[in-house]
Formats: structure tokens, sequence, C-alpha cells
């Protein structure tokens, strides 16, 4: 289980530390250096790393004034609930401004907290997604990671770290620049359902295409790289040729992707969407496969999902 | 030819601009906008390094507001001090106006920072002097806090970091009222709260910019790494007697004054008395 923006391999360090070696506007604050990759850049960048010793609130807003003197910040990432604690701050020093701060957060979703709901950062997404001008973006790996970090920095950012160890590139060879320029990458094509999805559950998103596959249903599996904005033409031209789509993610049912993809669909191109996600809970402990099981969150559910609009298709 | 005006009278054509500004909306702090006037004199005339031709200048001072409430006093600084037409002020706080009820955004000249209340302003403002330092800049930074920061941990928080990182480039100006800087805390045990905490405190009036000007002049003959605090006595409303609560001209919600209270006021700041012909008063 991964807290914090690293990976076994040392790529996501190396990847934030060839950032600052580009960009020497790139300064690191943070609550906490105990996190792997604060330590990477306070060892190579000591005089750009500020551990701010103190509530995330003022990790925030020593950014934005940072930002304000030209600098770009990144928020975190020994701050893992910086989305909660430090909302109101993100909002009226950051997010209003418009000024380019980066915020890591490395507490979205729930499978991070071994210590339960409060450490479970469900409802992140909603949060971000709701303010004006702010970016959302689900690197997936440090390849994607490196595309962000080289910008363009004309806004503030926030980063739901969700590392699942897939191939850097999409499913027709695309790079991870393109990938993220299109907003996402199509990780298998199909033509019968549309299973949009992010992070860890895009390996279960896969499963339960094979699963699928032998029930006779094609289905297409798209990964997520941009939540806002949304990758509207990737999602749009996927619901036009299947017709039906479900949507999975570790967060609340309300202001998450699913909903962001109904909206669109609502808008544009209305097909039955089904969402499988947490209905109206907060997390709890338990081990990552306990708590996918227990929150229904797992290949069966997404095949189950897939199915049920399958059938609810216009002419299906 | 006239001299340029005396800090006095333009810490007096602040007041009345501010007046004006509240009574066109019936929106705006009027208390507090009146009681920085001279400080924001002051900081303006006297302290900050500014240019207002160039108001995105890397050698400028900067200043962080951290009272919404006061908003109307700083834009009617700035548009004295030559930052914007006086004009804008009418609109204070309309649909569309570049002066919204509070600097929330950048893009009014001569405002560096979005507003940072309760406290925050101290966060922001350690921020950007970590950044002038960083580029090697001697250009400070000005958070005008009131009163009300002495109760906010982030306040607290923003003294610490500012004092321990030796942020000799910031100065905090707060302003407080004489009847005590809050219930929780009296002048003297905030002065040596900040003291203990690497900061250089200074307890003076906040209504007479001569005395301000010299005696931070003599607190920074020497320059040091230590932050410094200029607490500020000021009187909610200076200038305008204003009886309390239940004056009328905070109870507007909204809705502009009327004419006559209007001139009234401007009046009284001009230091005529009630009654007193005096010509017809023009924007």
């Amino acid at each position: 289980m991964l807290h914090s923006f690293s990976d076994a391999s040392g790529a996501v360090e190396r990847t934030f530390v060839e950032a600052f070696r580009r960009d020497e506007r790139w300064m690191m604050v943070s609550s906490s250096s105990a996190d792997a990759l604060s330590r990477a850049i306070f060892r190579e960048f000591p005089e750009r790393f500020l551990a701010v010793d103190g509530e995330e609130r003022s990790v925030v807003l020593t950014a934005a004034g940072l930002a304000l003197e030209g600098f770009l910040p990144m928020v975190g990432p020994g701050s893992p609930r910086i989305v909660t604690r430090a909302y109101d701050e993100i909002r009226a020093a950051v997010a209003l401004p418009s000024l380019p701060v980066l915020l890591l957060g490395s507490g979205g979703g729930l499978f991070r907290g071994d210590l339960g709901a409060p450490d479970q950062v469900v409802e992140d997404l909603a949060l971000m997604r709701t303010l004006p001008g702010m970016r959302v973006f689900f690197p997936s790996d440090a390849s994607v990671l490196a595309e962000i970090l080289a910008g363009p920095h004309d806004g503030p950012v926030y980063l739901r770290w969700e590392p699942w160890g897939g191939d850097s590139s999409g499913s027709g060879g695309t790079s991870p620049r393109e990938d993220l320029l299109a907003g996402g990458r199509i990780r298998r094509p199909g033509s019968a359902v549309t299973i949009c999805t992010y992070g860890a559950l895009v390996r279960e998103a896969l499963r339960a295409a094979e699963i699928l596959s032998s029930q006779g249903i094609d289905a297409e599996v798209i990964e997520c790289l941009s939540f806002k904005p949304l990758p509207e033409n990737l999602i749009l031209a996927s619901g036009r040729r299947t017709g039906c789509g479900v949507v999975a993610e570790e967060h609340v049912t309300e202001g998450g992707l699913g909903a962001a993809v109904a909206e669109l669909m609502g808008r544009c191109y209305p097909i039955p969407v089904l969402s499988v996600s947490l209905e109206g809970h907060f997390g709890q402990s338990g081990t990552e496969a306990e708590l996918r099981e227990y929150y229904a969150l797992t290949r069966q559910h997404m095949v189950g999902a897939a199915v049920q609009a399958w059938s609810m298709r216009r002419g299906g | 030819m006239t001299s340029a005006p005396s800090a006095a009278e333009t810490a007096r054509e602040i007041r009345k601009d501010v007046v004006r500004m509240i009574s066109l909306t019936g929106r705006g702090g009027l208390g507090i906008s009146l009681a920085l006037a001279d400080l924001l004199t002051w900081l303006y005339w006297s302290y900050l390094r500014v240019d207002p031709r160039n108001p995105r200048g890397e050698d400028r001072d900067r200043l962080v507001l951290g009272t919404g409430a006061g908003a109307p006093a700083l834009y009617a600084t700035l548009a004295r001090r030559g930052y914007f037409s006086r004009e804008e002020l009418w609109n204070f706080s309309r649909l569309g106006a570049i002066l919204q009820g509070v600097p929330a955004r950048l893009s009014i000249p001569g405002v560096d920072a979005p507003l940072a209340e309760r406290g925050r302003a101290l966060g922001v403002g350690c921020g950007m002097a970590l950044g002038l330092r960083r580029k090697g800049s001697p250009r400070r930074v000005v958070c005008l806090l009131d009163g009300a920061a002495w109760q906010e941990g982030l306040f607290w928080e923003g003294v610490r970091r500012c004092g321990a990182w030796g942020l000799g480039g910031v100065t905090a100006v707060v302003a407080s009222s004489s009847e005590g800087i809050s219930s929780a805390w009296s002048p003297s045990e905030a002065e040596s709260a900040l003291i203990q905490r690497g900061w250089r405190v200074l307890r003076t009036t906040g209504h007479c910019v001569d005395v301000l000007s010299r005696e931070v002049e003599d607190m920074e003959r020497k320059r040091t790494s230590e932050p410094l605090a200029v607490l500020a006595e000021t009187t909610l409303g200076r200038g305008v007697r204003l009886e309390g609560e239940r004056d009328e001209r905070f109870h507007h919600e909204g809705r502009p004054w009327d004419r006559g209270v209007l001139g009234e006021t401007l009046r009284e700041i001009d230091g005529k008395k009630e009654g007193d012909s005096g010509a017809p008063f023009v924007f």
C-alpha cells in the first residue's frame, strides 16, 4: 500500500528531482519530511524544501505566498489530508487568485488508510472538482507525472496519486504526452459497453472485461488520467460506439468521475451510465481486498453493472 | 501653486472617500476602514517603497491585507496614491466593478495578494518573504491585520515561523482598539508573546503618521533578521463620532445612505461642527 508519491523502483522520486532540475521555480512545502519523496527532494535541493512544521493550512498559505512571488510550489506530500484540512485556504488563497500551486494528494481513495475512515478521503475529487479553475489529474505512473510537471503552470492543480503498475502507454501505442492531452487512454478497445475508471481499479476493470468477453459482451476500458478537464471527446466517442457505460471509482458516488460522466452524457448523448462507487459511505479499517469486497468495488460488481447497463441501452 | 498635502490631510481625504464609497452602496466596514486611514497613509506615503506606475515591479514592497472589512480604506488609499482613478471608487462592490467588496483576486492594480483574513495574512506574507529572500531581494512584506488576528491559531503559527526563519523582511501591522487587544490578550501579553518568538515589537499610536514614521525608523535603523510587529492603537470609526452598534450608519445592509447623513459625516471629518453651512459636498 503506497501512502505517498513514490514507487518501488524510485522512478517517481527521480521524476520529481528531474522536474526540479529543469525548472528552478519548483519548491516543495510540506508539513512533514518523513516520506520518501520529501527526503529525496531535501537531499538534492535542501534550499528548495520547506518543512512547515505546523498545520496543513499554514503549508498552503506559505505555498500561496511563494506562488505570488513567481515560484511553483508543490504542497504535500507529507500532508495526506491537505484537501480536507486546508479546504478554505486552498479556496481563498490558491484557487480564487488562480495561483500555480500543485497539491499532491496522497490521501485520496479508500485503500490509503489502515486507520480507517478519517484517513480515507473518499470525497476529495468532489471537493477539488467544484473549485473553479482547479485542474485534477490521476497520474498513474512516472511518465504521466513527468508530463504533468512539465506544465503549463497557469493555475492550481490537484493530483490524486493513483499508481497501479500498468504499462505507460495506451493500447494504440500512444505516448504519455498524447494520453495526457487526450485526458486518458483506452486500455482495452471494445464495442458493447464502456468501463471508465482510474488508478488501482483499472486492473479490476480489465479483469471484468475478460469475464464480460466470455459472456459475449465486448467491453472497452478507459483509464482516465485527467478528471478536470474531463476527457470529454474520449468518453463521448466511446459512449457513442457502445451505447452504455459503467464508471468505477474509489470515491463517493456524488461528485466523482461517475457523476461527471453522467453529466456529460446527459448533456451530449444520453445513454445509461451506472456507477460502481461508495454509495453514501465513509470507509473503515480493513485490508484492501476486504474493503473492496465490502464496498462492492470488485470486478464482479463491475461485471454486474456492465450487464445491467448493457441491457438498459437503447434498442438493447 | 499648492504645496503637497500633509499626511493628516491625506488621511482625512481617504476617510472622506471611504465614507462616500460606503454611503453609495451601504456596504463595507465603516469603523475599521476609518480606523486604518492613518496607518495606510503612513504605509503608502512613507514606509512602503512602491511605484504606482509600475504596480507589478519586482523592486517594490508588498502588502497583504488581513481584514476584509477594511477593503474600502485600502481602495481609497490606492486610488489617492495613483494606482487607479478615484472614479473607480464610486463603483465599489457593484456588479462587474474592478473594486469588488474585498480584493479576492489579483486584478486590482496595487493589490499584491488576495485578501487573507483571520490571521492568514501572516502565512501568505511568510511565503512571499521566503520567495523574496530566495530571489535575493531586500524588499519588505507588510501584513496589515486587525485585532481579530490575536485569537487565530494561524496567526500564531505565522508569528512562530517568521521568527524562527528570521524573516526580517516581514512587518506585521496590527490595528487594535485601545480598549485592549482582545478579551484574551492584553497589549503587554501580546508584546511579550511576540518577543519570545523572535520579533521586535513597537507599541505605538495608529493615528499619527509622524510618530509612526519616526518610531519605526528608529526601530529599523539597524537591519536585523527579526521581523517587526507594529502594534498600533486605533479607534474604530476614527474621525467620526459613531454611536456604537446603534449607529444607523452601520445598519444599511446594502441600501445607500441618506444624502443628509453623508453630508453631515463628511463635514464632521473635515472638523466642521454640525450646522456649519459649508459648500454642498461634491464627489
